[in-house]
């Protein structure tokens, strides 16, 4: 078999993937028992995967995970994500050059640097970007079913440019402006949001039934509110501070997804004391 | 029921091969009834839109070596299905009755 032949037949196979199971393995019976050219094998496939996303696209649910998930909390993560990664880096800088009170006085330490307050505040600010990623990523791929194809590059393409033109918290000297002024918000950014948006994306179409599910998205869904008023001051260029209602529509941004996962299978009478029950 | 013309043609290709009516089976019917290239795409959303019509049913079939031992999605026409493709043939005899199809 030529390169191109098999290069073909591996994008049919991988487009198939957007079918669902029972239709992926039927098409694919065909299309080996049909013994098609590969380019027409891949071209069919690529038709097929067109023409259901298309069909996706007619319904509600995909425009609404879009409009409700995937614009607002992909700019709200982006933002916030860099928010604290920014201050993260910038703090983490601070401790490790020995920064004096004067240079403290602005941060939450108030005074003498101490480690535990450090450590409990970058640990409460990774879980809540982490478990709001991944929850904005499981309630998008709930609502928008097969039409994750293209709702999950939007969501990402919002992650990543929502924050584009905006210019970093920290002021930092010498090789420090490349470690702590880019490396560490970057990998910070990408492991407490991209990442666990991605396996939300991926694996989170589950819809929660047990109760240690519920409890986790609960919790989460409280978690993310104590970053409320990091959110308002992150997002304070687009959509100004102080105002009720500004603050009111970033928590219902923030806790929508929790607030979606949870009512769901409840609002689909899929709860049930038997599905509550732990196994 | 109002049917196009593809649905027409999945419609009475499944009646003629009948027990044996599956997405490759009925495809090669078509193709070698009209000459022209049936895609893999129009006919899985046309059987998805005849079964949303309530035209067809289709459950999934046994898997053969031939197909590296992937199932079939077996199509059955029901009895919607017939009255629509009959009532489909008609309206075309109808509308050709007395045509002289035949050009120099």
């Amino acid at each position: 078999m030529r390169q191109i032949d098999r290069l073909c037949w591996w994008l049919a196979d991988a487009m198939s993937g957007a079918l669902d199971r029972d239709e992926r393995a039927a098409v694919l019976g065909d299309l080996a028992e049909s013994a098609v050219p590969a380019r027409r094998a891949a071209r069919e496939m690529l038709g097929l995967v067109l023409r259901r996303q298309v069909s996706l696209w007619a319904h509600i649910e995909p425009w609404l995970a879009l409009v409700t998930l995937a614009v607002p909390s992909g700019i709200a993560l982006a933002h916030l994500g860099k928010f604290w990664a920014d201050g993260s880096a910038a703090y983490l800088w601070m401790y490790a050059t020995g920064a004096g009170p004067q240079g403290l006085r602005q941060t939450v330490w108030q005074g003498a640097p101490d480690l535990t307050v450090l450590v409990l505040w970058l640990s409460l600010n990774a879980v809540t970007l982490a478990g709001w990623a991944w929850l904005a990523g499981a309630a998008a791929r709930s609502m928008a079913g097969g039409a994750m194809l293209l709702v999950a590059p939007a969501f990402l393409a919002v992650l990543v440019l929502g924050t584009a033109g905006t210019v970093s918290v920290g002021r930092f000297s010498g090789s420090a402006t490349v470690v702590y002024g880019a490396v560490v918000p970057a990998l910070l950014r990408v492991c407490l949001v991209v990442l666990p948006l991605l396996a939300g994306l991926i694996h989170g179409g589950v819809v929660p039934l047990r109760r240690t599910h519920v409890v986790m998205v609960l919790a989460i869904g409280l978690l993310e509110l104590r970053g409320l008023a990091s959110l308002q001051v992150a997002l304070s260029p687009l959509v100004g501070r102080g105002h009720w209602a500004t603050r009111l529509g970033l928590a219902a941004i923030m806790i929508w997804p929790a607030v979606y996962l949870l009512f769901r299978p409840a609002v689909e009478g899929r709860y049930s004391m038997a599905a509550m029950r732990e196994p | 029921m109002n049917l196009g013309e593809f649905e027409f043609f999945v419609l009475s290709a499944s009646m003629r091969l009948g027990d044996e009516a599956y997405g490759a089976s009925v495809r090669r019917e078509i193709e070698d009834a009209t000459g022209r290239p049936c895609s893999i795409g129009a006919l899985y959303t046309t059987i998805d839109r005849l079964e949303g019509k309530g035209l067809v049913q289709t459950r999934m079939g046994e898997s053969t070596p031939l197909r590296g031992g992937r199932p079939k999605r077996m199509i059955r026409v029901t009895a919607a299905g017939r009255r629509g493709a009959a009532a489909f043939y008609q309206a075309v005899q109808r509308v050709t009755d007395g045509v002289a199809w035949v050009t120099k």
